[in-house]
């Protein structure tokens, strides 16, 4: 018996083809003229036919289960979309810290006399929740937004850690949202400065963002209840307390001067989607507040850059993140 | 709902769609993956791996035979998991060399791989342990023709374009897999039962 692959190739490859019907007609005729003259030939191409015959006659098996993708597996795909967003509010992140930098080094004076017209306007400040840890300007406001931020980390983390998913969703809302979310950033590079230009720093935001030996250790904590004890409020809550109501009874004292920052505590359990994307944020914010133990009198905009180059670094780390996980 | 039908909802996200596509598909692309990998837990991982790919790339369908673009992503799945093997090889067989000439070493190998485990023999009957095992020792780029055209019966254009090669690749490749597969089966004859050698003696 002739070993097939001995054939030369053309032969072969000719004889494969013709067992498949897949000759030109030309082909065809020259080969079954071939093949009559030559038994080796036919006996190649019979071989070539029985061993493809052998081939399918292989059984079909049954699968050991079904393959139907399940809305998680499907879900890994959204994923890939927070991995963008995350680079943007990095790169956003790390924008704003250049610019509040160059503001710091190259217009403090003029920084002073925007803030003065800023400042005031509460609606800005309700405009980006997320930035407000970044701009306390009294003792009241400093604690009332340390327990207002929390609470919005709080009610966002749930949702966020709760489900993969979610992360995506919040960054995808984010991402939408980003080009208004420049101003309020702007917003903040301009009234910071004024506050270091002005030299009128209370001392009491940075006790309230310097933890006492015997603050509890968890960040929301540590810096919402010395906020309370600087503001009046005389209430020490246990480090197992909500955070949220932290935040309310922070807000009772503070409301007189800072009324519009209320509801700011209290709306984002009903709001749904936006808190969600602003978790990030406000955690970002909060680090530095909690755990860089500041020098007496460093003036706010050094607050500020070292917030934002934290929250550059820790986005930048997310964003590492996600591309692992995703890819 | 035909699979058109089908194609177009899952198109626009809707996951039940999707999964009535993956029951009409599943048993094709197992048997492709399964002969393809010879190994039944690695032919599912590349089997589920291949839909979950269909879906997330599902937008870049554009109509046409379905059967034929998920054959492609199928293929796909399979060459990673040949491919990984390569970086990490666990198997005695990709050791003997698929590319072997010697007829003495091959029976060898022949003997050393039906010794891999009484169970694998009982689950399987020879004749189909003989082809697959045959089957596994092809080159890869042989074997996936083979198993496209001969085992599966896709025609020459589908596997052309499955394994992203012009149809002359497919006829060559197919011709070459076909005479190694026969000078394998030719030479365990004795080896093996009546339903080989009935093949034999009808070819002679």
């Amino acid at each position: 018996m002739t070993r097939l692959s001995r054939l030369p190739p053309r032969d072969l490859e000719a004889l494969s083809a013709h067992a498949d019907g897949r000759l030109s007609p030309v082909e065809r005729q020259r080969m079954d003229a071939r093949l009559r003259e030559d038994p080796a030939l036919r006996r190649a191409l019979d071989e070539i036919r029985a061993t493809s015959a052998l081939l399918r006659a292989l059984p079909s098996v049954r699968p050991p289960r079904n393959f139907l993708l399940t809305p998680e597996m499907a879900g890994v795909r959204r994923r890939w979309l927070g991995y963008p967003a995350l680079q943007l509010a990095t790169a956003m992140a790390t924008l704003a810290f250049f610019v509040t930098v160059g503001l710091d080094v190259f217009a403090p004076v003029a920084g002073s006399v925007a803030f003065r017209a800023v400042a005031p306007s509460e609606e800005m400040a309700m405009q980006a929740p997320a930035l407000q840890s970044a701009l306390p300007t009294e003792a009241g406001a400093a604690a009332l937004e340390a327990g207002a931020v929390s609470a919005v980390a709080e009610t966002a983390m749930p949702a966020v850690t709760a489900t993969e998913m979610s992360v995506a969703d919040a960054v995808q809302e984010s991402a939408p949202n980003a080009p208004p979310s420049l101003e309020p950033g702007e917003y903040a590079s301009r009234e910071v400065p004024g506050v270091g230009g002005g030299g009128e720093l209370p001392p009491a935001p940075l006790e309230a963002a310097t933890p006492p030996p015997s603050a509890p250790p968890a960040e929301s904590g540590a810096a919402a209840l010395p906020g309370c004890e600087a503001c009046g409020g005389d209430q020490l809550l246990p480090a197992a307390t909500p955070a949220q109501k932290v935040a309310g009874e922070a807000a009772t004292p503070g409301a007189e001067a800072m009324t519009p920052e209320q509801p700011a505590a209290a709306m984002p359990e009903g709001e749904g989607v936006t808190p969600e994307a602003y978790a990030l944020e406000p955690q970002t914010q909060m680090e530095p507040a909690a755990e860089v133990p500041p020098p007496a009198g460093l003036p706010i905009v050094r607050w500020l850059e070292i917030g934002l180059a934290g929250a550059a670094l820790l986005l930048g780390g997310l964003s590492l993140w996600a591309r692992r996980k995703s890819g | 709902m035909d699979e058109a039908e089908l194609l177009r909802l899952a198109q626009r996200g809707d996951l039940d769609a999707f999964n009535g596509v993956v029951l009409a598909h599943q048993t094709r692309a197992f048997n492709v993956a399964l002969r393809v990998l010879g190994d039944g837990e690695a032919a599912a991982d590349a089997t589920q791996e291949a839909f979950l790919s269909a879906y997330r790339n599902l937008h870049s369908y554009r109509g046409g035979s379905f059967r034929a673009w998920l054959l492609r992503i199928v293929t796909n799945a399979c060459y990673d998991e040949l491919r990984r093997r390569k970086r990490r090889p666990a198997t005695s067989l990709e050791d003997l060399g698929p590319e072997t000439e010697d007829g003495e070493s091959e029976v060898e190998a022949w003997l050393a791989s039906t010794a891999d485990g009484p169970e694998r023999l009982s689950e399987r009957t020879e004749l189909v342990h003989a082809i697959q095992d045959c089957l596994d020792r092809l080159p890869d780029e042989f074997r996936i023709v083979a198993v496209l055209a001969d085992v599966q019966g896709y025609d020459y254009d589908e596997v052309s374009s499955a394994i992203g090669k012009p149809l002359g690749t497919v006829k060559s490749r197919l011709a070459r897999a076909r005479a190694r597969l026969r000078d394998c089966l030719q030479r365990h004859g004795e080896l093996l039962p009546a339903a080989f050698r009935l093949h034999g003696e009808a070819s002679s």
